[in-house]
This record gives C-alpha cells, sequence and structure tokens, in this order.
C-alpha cells in the first residue's frame, strides 16, 4: 500500500526538503541499512530518517544533514516501529501560496 | 479536499557543538575566587571589605551554576547510548560533579575547587574520548593555574 506525506523540518536536507511530498510502500518489511523510512515515534508522531544499522529487530536511525541531529538518532528501536520505506518525492517547481491581507 | 499528513524530518539538537571548554573556564573561576575570597581581609572591618567579599561570593555561586548547566547540558543532549555503552561511569562522574559544585557553592573550602577541576578533568577526557580526540593535560595559563585537560588540535 502506498501513503503519500508532507516532510517538515530539515534533518533530512538536500535529499529531503521542507514541503516535499514523499511517497512511502507501508507493505515492505524488509529494512537496509541506507534506506530512508518513516518511523511512527510515540512521543514525536511520524519522522522520517535514514537507516543507520538493523540488527535484529532493532534499527538506529539518522538524518542527512550533518548539522542537526534528533533524539530519536543514535538509539535503538524497535523495527516494528517502521511504518513504512520510503520510494518516492515530489518536490513541486512551483507552490501557490495565499496572498495575506496587510495593513499598513 | 486532499488531506496529505505530515512527517517530521525531526531536529531537536540544533547545533551539536558541544564542549566542556566553558565549563572549564567556570571551574577555574570557582576555583580562583575560592582562592581570593581566602585573601580578603575582614579584620580590618571596612566597607570595601565586605562589599569585595559579598561580590566574590557572588561571582562563585554564578560560576559554580554554569559549570552545573555546561555539564548537564553535554551530558543530557550529547551522551546517548553508544557513548554511555562506551563509558558507564560517566552517570556517576556527573552525580559527582554536581555534588562537588554544590560544596562549592555551600562552602568557601579551596580544596573543593580543586576537586572540582580533578572530577571536570575526568568528564572532559571522556567527552574527548567519545569522539576519538587525543587529549593532553595542560597548566591552564591563568590563575589558578591549576591541571586542565585539552583537546589535541592538531589539524584545527
Amino acid at each position: 500500500m502506498l501513503k503519500v506525506l508532507r516532510v517538515t523540518g530539515n534533518s533530512m536536507s538536500p535529499i529531503l526538503l521542507p514541503k516535499d511530498l514523499i511517497v512511502i510502500s507501508t507493505k515492505c518489511k524488509n529494512f537496509r541499512p541506507g534506506e530512508v523510512v518513516v518511523f511512527d515515534c510515540k512521543i514525536l508522531g511520524l519522522v522520517v530518517k535514514r537507516i543507520s544499522s538493523n540488527a535484529k529487530g532493532v534499527v538506529q536511525l539518522r538524518g542527512d544533514n550533518p548539522r542537526l541531529d534528533s533524539s530519536v538518532c543514535n538509539k535503538d528501536l524497535d523495527i516494528r516501529g517502521i511504518l513504512g520505506k520510503v520510494i518516492g518525492i515530489w518536490r513541486s517547481p512551483f507552490r501557490i501560496k495565499r496572498v495575506k491581507r496587510k495593513l499598513y | 479536499m486532499l488531506d496529505i499528513q505530515s512527517v517530521s524530518a525531526h531536529c531537536d539538537i540544533p547545533c551539536k557543538i558541544y564542549d566542556p571548554a566553558v565549563a572549564q573556564v567556570a571551574a577555574l573561576s570557582v576555583a580562583r575566587l575560592l582562592d581570593l575570597i581566602q585573601e580578603v581581609n575582614l579584620n580590618s572591618g571596612s566597607l570595601a571589605a565586605n562589599a569585595q567579599l559579598s561580590r566574590l561570593v557572588a561571582e562563585k555561586e554564578a560560576e559554580a551554576r554554569i559549570v552545573k548547566e555546561e555539564v548537564m547540558i553535554i551530558w543530557g543532549d550529547y551522551f546517548k547510548e553508544p557513548q554511555i555503552e562506551k563509558f558507564p561511569e560517566i552517570h556517576e562522574l556527573v552525580h559527582s560533579l554536581m555534588q562537588i559544585a554544590s560544596k562549592c557553592k555551600q562552602s568557601v573550602d579551596p580544596e573543593n575547587g580543586n576537586e572540582l577541576i580533578k572530577q571536570l578533568n575526568r568528564f572532559t577526557e571522556i567527552f574527548w574520548a567519545t569522539k576519538d580526540v587525543a587529549t593532553h593535560l595542560v597548566v591552564a595559563p591563568y590563575p589558578p593555574a591549576l591541571p586542565i585537560i585539552k583537546p589535541v588540535l592538531e589539524n584545527a
């Protein structure tokens, strides 16, 4: 099954930027290091990161942006928390923006 | 209406810039202030001597608080499972550092300042070891000229 999600935050820059749309496959259950996945974190909600290690049902995640870090990274996480693997990205060349009323 | 759920490329540690150097400067300041407090001549009974003592004590409090804050930030934000597994003594060491920093606030015994530096040196040593950065012991180039651990940054 495919699911579309909108990215917020910069920790996966440059591969993923805020407002990018990503397509994830929730069917995939085999995850390898280096793959980008969406993890369902109880405290933070859905988080997109890259798998840095995977062994015996435990994964560790990391962001691509070396200047940023997250409390979900570099710690053992239950692989069952992975919602799906990112298989596609759509970055719009144009965005529709609402012009807000501004009083002078 | 199309409703697309958000997924966070989450980051809560924005700078990754951790360095025990700030705590070290504060700890050296505590040690120096403890020495200066010993030198205040209260026997003169002068207002200036009392004012100086008040100022030194207040500064000692502030610097000891900085030591505690800086160590807690590094311990709480930087140290994670891989670092803790490598140095399981870190929790006990940080707790001990909190205690000795409090002692520096509570008393005017210069020995507490020396102990604070000693424990902070071990903390600094561990911190740089987790980053595979070599360290060496150097004498601080300002009073109280106590030995402190510094990273060897040849290519910096």
